[in-house]
């Protein structure tokens, strides 16, 4: 081997790192529900307040990081306080720097692969710690400890105590994601998570009947769009205008434009998942034997989106971390509307979505954001379905394998005809999915909308992952068979 | 076409400089490395799904069930924390 490879420096740590063992033998369809279902419960208790802040500390937090809250299960003053942040991010590093051999690795290899995973788990830890240690520093957290006094020095005993908190959990995140990577629940693990928790708060965003108080005030409001709504109804013509109004705008709580969006970018998803082109392949091997083979304008799914918001949060947070410690006005400021923190100007500002007004009145960040969003998403969706192991080479090889061909053509032509379809397929298809996320964002979505598109995207492939298996075990789940008796 | 032509072997390019750099290209294309787990054969991200762990490396191995109770036991001990919190707070306020 020629000379020395990052990758060698996780070997050190092999020992050490947990493995979630291979199930020994085929994991039924049962199994596998529950698997998935306890690891989406579990993830969701993740929700529970950090012990060593204030009762409400969601009030004393000043959080710049409310745009992309929702599309990384990052949920304020809680164990969730990093979501699948450092999981996402750290996948995205290692799987592009394999793609673009950046780092030399020969994954045929199943010692390479073994690392390659390692070395994953281990960027994730690293970052956890990494952000943690941020917002540490960044005082993130000072106002909403127990134990803050104004003007006070830090306690770090405290705050010691919420790094080990929001690290361990986030240890156990990277295990349950693990757990269903291995087969042993629905789909990919990160994205399952993810579409767990997108939908159980979106239903939480939209009747969720809990009653919180608001910052400086004494009135309260509850914590669903739609309850906040019916609850305030009334037929009383002065108040009724201000209080529908004040449910689609309000903006510390979920309100009701958030809610419209996600369901509009839903259903444009959907509305584009059912675009494909059917190549008319038949069998070599037996004659009339003809069929399609679908290849989808959504080629690489979600995924290109979640690749944008990944750059952009991370962009955001380390941004939030340099400017606030180092006190980098041109990095970005920020200004306190209610519990967010806001950014009004700096390098970091052109990189969040404006609002409607703001669009108009500031062009240029307007088309930076836009068409960051636009590239990031493009780009990657192009070099995406070339590594993800489906690109046309790829897809040529099965067909070989089977002993399928395309209609009408020779089996060499068959990875250029691919090379045709598949790469414009998916470039046009990100294309549409960031235009969809960029109008919903702008139009106030607050990453509800991206969450959605992103979510409903990782969804299906859960889906077709369920129907697949539940064809293969023919019908021998116990727990199918009881929710179907009661048909 | 010139008379000379007739004599080359069908099939297969012309000169031998072409030849060698098509083999070349050929050898490179099937000897060079995966650039994804799954295109090497194993499992792994797909063109929808991002898979990341899906071999067993070796390290502390554990058993998915014990992962799961652990999660929930470290859960457990942070609302015991929480209500140990709360019982003191009544006590010494």
């Amino acid at each position: 081997m020629s000379g020395f490879r990052l990758l060698d420096l996780v070997k050190f740590f092999l020992p050490i790192l947990p493995e979630v063992e291979l199930p020994y033998e085929k994991v039924t369809l049962d199994e596998k529900i529950i698997f998935t279902v306890s690891s989406g419960i579990i993830f969701l208790l993740g929700q529970l307040p950090l012990y060593g802040l204030k009762p409400n500390a969601y009030l004393y937090i000043q959080d710049p990081f409310s745009d992309f809250r929702s599309i990384f299960a990052m949920e304020k003053g809680t164990l969730l306080e990093l979501g699948l942040l450092p999981v996402l991010t750290s996948a995205f590093i290692w799987q592009l720097a394999v793609g673009f051999k950046v780092i030399n690795v020969n994954l045929s290899l199943r010692s390479e692969r073994e690392l390659f995973q390692t070395g994953q788990k281990l960027t994730t830890y690293g970052l956890s710690i990494v952000y943690l240690a941020g917002l540490l520093f960044s005082n993130y957290y000072d106002e909403s400890l127990k134990s803050y006094v104004i003007g006070g020095v830090a306690a770090w005993g405290s705050l010691f105590l919420i790094f080990v908190q929001v690290f361990i959990f986030n240890f156990f995140v990277t295990s349950i994601v693990e757990v269903i990577d291995k087969g042993l629940g629905f789909g990919s693990g990160a994205l399952t998570l993810l579409t767990v928790q997108y939908t159980s708060n979106f239903v939480r965003d939209l009747i969720g009947l809990e009653i919180l108080p608001l910052k400086n005030s004494n009135k309260t409001e509850s914590f669903g769009s739609l309850a906040n709504l019916v609850k305030n109804f009334s037929f009383n013509p002065k108040t009724l205008g201000g209080n529908v109004l004040n449910s689609f705008t309000r903006f510390e709580l979920p309100n009701l434009t958030q809610a419209y969006i996600a369901v509009a970018s839903i259903l444009v998803v959907v509305g584009l998942n059912n675009f494909r082109i059917e190549l008319p392949i038949r069998s070599t091997k037996m004659r009339g034997m003809a069929n399609v083979y679908p290849i989808k304008l959504l080629y690489t799914g979600g995924l290109p989106l979640l690749f944008t918001v990944t750059i952009l949060a991370n962009l955001q947070v380390f941004g939030y971390f340099i400017a606030s410690i180092f006190q980098y006005r041109f990095l970005g400021s920020y200004e306190l509307v209610n519990t967010s923190l806001v950014l009004n100007n700096g390098i970091l500002y052109y990189f969040t979505s404006p609002s409607v007004v703001q669009a108009v009145l500031n062009p240029l960040r307007t088309v930076v954001y836009s068409l960051t969003v636009v590239f990031l998403s493009t780009w990657f969706a192009n070099h995406w379905a070339l590594f993800s192991g489906s690109a046309p080479k790829d897809i040529s090889k099965q067909f070989k394998e089977q002993g399928i061909s395309i209609s009408g053509k020779r089996d060499v032509s068959i990875t250029k005809e691919l090379s045709r379809i598949i790469p414009v397929a998916a470039v046009s298809g990100a294309f549409l999915l960031s235009v969809t996320a960029i109008v919903g964002e702008v139009l106030g979505g607050k990453g509800k909308g991206i969450a959605g598109v992103v979510g409903i995207c990782a969804a299906f492939s859960i889906m077709e992952d369920f129907v697949i298996e539940s064809q293969q075990s023919g019908g021998t789940s116990q727990l199918l068979g009881a929710l179907s008796g009661y048909q | 076409m010139s008379a000379s032509s007739s004599s080359v072997a069908p099939g297969g390019l012309r000169s031998a400089a072409k030849r060698k750099t098509t083999a070349e290209k050929k050898a490179q294309a099937t000897n060079a490395n995966p650039v994804s787990t799954r295109s090497a054969g194993a499992g792994g991200s797909s063109a929808t799904m991002l898979k990341l762990f899906t071999d067993e490396a070796q390290g502390l191995r554990v058993d998915p069930l014990v992962v799961l109770f652990l999660a929930v036991g470290f859960i457990f001990s942070v609302i015991i924390l929480h209500v140990f919190a709360k019982i003191t707070g009544k006590f010494t306020s």
